[in-house]
C-alpha cells in the first residue's frame, strides 16, 4: 500500500492555516481588549455614569419637548433601568422599582426606565407598563455605552454622577425592592450630608 | 472513493481532519463514515465552533467571565450563554438541516449517527468560510455590507452543499442498509 503524500500534505497545510488564523484572530482580539480594557469592561461601581439625553415615551406618547437629560439630574440620586418589552423578568421587576420610586420620589430620587427595543411595543402597539416613573426609548445606543449584556439591568447613580450599584437579572420582587431601598436610602443619606 | 481507500492515509489529528474536510473532502468523509472515525467529525466541528467563538467573541467571553466573578455564576453564565447562542445558532441550523436531509436522501443506506457525522464534515467549509470573512472584517475594522455578507453566506453554503453531495455519495456507497 503506497502512501498518499498529496492529500496529506494539503490537508495538514489547510488545517494549519485554519488553526493559525484562529490563533492570530484570538491574539489580535486579546491585544485590542488589553489596550482598550477601560472602554470595553462592564460599568462597575466607582465609574462615572455616561450621560444621555433620551425622549420620553410614557404609555406610547412621544413628545418632542419631553426629554430626559441625565446631566440635569446631577445632584440627585438616579436609578437607570434597562429593559425590553419581550423581557418578562424586566416587567416582573417593575413593581419593585415602582415601590422604591413611590417611597423616595420628591426626596431627590429619580427613575429613568430605558426601553431598549424601540419606541413601541408588540405589533406597533403603545407600551403601557402601569408605572408612574418616566420611560424613555433608547435611540442612541445608551445600553451599549452602559455595556448592558443582560436585562433587567439596573444602575444606581449618586448625586455626583458616579455609579454606586449595578444589578443584573431578576431574583424576586421582594429581594429587589429591599436591595434597592437599602441602596437608595444610603445614597440619599450621603446626599443630605454633602 | 471506496471506503477501503481510507487505509492509504487516515487523517489522525484534529488539524488533519479539518484540513481534509476543506481540501480532500472525499477522504475526510470516508474516514468519518468508518467505525473508527465515528463521532470524531462531530467533536471536530464542536471544537472548531468553540475555537471560532472564543477567537471572534473574545470580548464577550471576557465580559461573561468578569460578570461571573463580580455578579455571580447566574448572571455571568446567562451573558455567556446569550452570546454563544447568538453566535452559533445559524451553524446549528445548517448542521441540523444537512444531517436530516442527508439521512432522508440516503434511503435504505441511512445510518442516523453516521449521517450526522458526514454532515459535520460538510459543516466545516461553512464554518471556515464564515469565520474567515468575520476575521477579515474584524482585523481590518470594517462591517460586511449586506450584499458582501450575502455573497459570503452563498459561497459558504455552496461549498458545504458540494461536500454534502459527496457525503450523500459516501452514504449511498455503504454496504446494505440498516434503516
Amino acid at each position: 500500500m503506497t502512501a498518499a503524500p498529496g492529500p496529506r500534505r494539503r490537508s495538514r497545510w489547510a488545517g494549519m492555516m485554519v488553526v493559525t488564523v484562529i490563533g492570530l484572530t484570538l491574539a489580535v482580539n486579546v491585544v485590542r481588549i488589553v489596550r482598550h480594557w477601560e472602554r470595553l469592561r462592564p460599568l462597575s461601581p466607582g465609574d462615572r455614569a455616561p450621560t444621555f439625553v433620551l425622549r420620553r415615551i410614557d404609555n406610547g406618547r412621544a413628545s418632542d419637548d419631553q426629554w430626559i437629560d441625565l446631566k440635569k439630574l446631577r445632584g440627585d440620586v438616579v436609578l437607570v433601568d434597562f429593559w425590553a418589552e419581550w423581557c418578562r423578568p424586566c416587567r416582573r421587576a417593575m413593581p419593585a422599582i415602582e415601590a422604591v420610586y413611590e417611597k423616595f420620589r420628591g426626596r431627590g430620587f429619580h427613575v429613568v426606565s430605558i426601553k431598549t427595543d424601540g419606541r413601541f411595543g408588540k405589533r406597533g402597539k403603545k407600551v403601557d407598563t402601569s408605572t408612574t416613573f418616566p420611560i424613555v426609548a433608547d435611540s442612541a445606543s445608551v445600553a451599549q455605552t452602559y455595556k448592558v449584556t443582560t436585562i433587567p439591568h439596573l444602575v444606581l447613580i449618586d448625586h455626583e454622577g458616579i455609579v454606586r450599584y449595578v444589578h443584573h437579572g431578576y431574583s424576586g420582587v421582594d429581594s429587589l425592592r429591599e436591595d434597592l431601598t437599602d441602596q437608595v436610602e444610603t445614597l440619599l443619606g450621603r446626599r443630605a450630608l454633602r | 472513493m471506496a471506503s477501503g481507500d481510507v487505509s492509504i492515509w487516515v487523517p489522525g489529528t484534529f488539524i488533519d481532519r479539518v484540513g481534509a474536510a476543506l481540501v480532500a473532502p472525499r477522504r475526510a468523509l470516508a474516514v468519518a463514515d468508518t467505525e473508527a472515525g465515528a463521532g470524531r467529525a462531530g467533536s471536530d466541528a464542536a471544537l472548531l465552533i468553540l475555537l471560532g467563538f472564543i477567537a471572534l467573541y473574545t470580548n464577550e467571553v471576557i465580559v461573561g467571565t468578569w460578570l461571573i466573578k463580580t455578579e455571580g455564576l447566574r448572571v455571568g453564565f446567562t451573558a455567556l450563554a446569550g452570546s454563544l447562542s447568538r453566535a452559533i445558532s445559524n451553524q446549528l441550523v445548517v448542521l441540523f438541516v444537512a444531517g436530516l436531509s442527508l439521512t432522508i436522501a440516503a434511503g435504505r443506506r441511512r445510518s442516523f449517527g453516521r449521517d450526522f457525522d458526514l454532515a459535520c464534515v460538510a459543516l466545516v467549509p461553512y464554518l471556515v468560510t464564515n469565520f474567515a470573512a468575520q476575521m477579515l472584517s474584524r482585523a481590518f475594522g470594517f462591517a460586511l455590507a449586506n450584499t458582501l455578507a450575502d455573497g459570503v453566506t452563498g459561497v459558504a453554503l455552496a461549498w458545504a452543499a458540494f461536500v454534502w453531495f459527496r457525503a450523500l455519495q459516501q452514504a449511498r456507497r455503504r454496504p446494505g442498509g440498516d434503516a
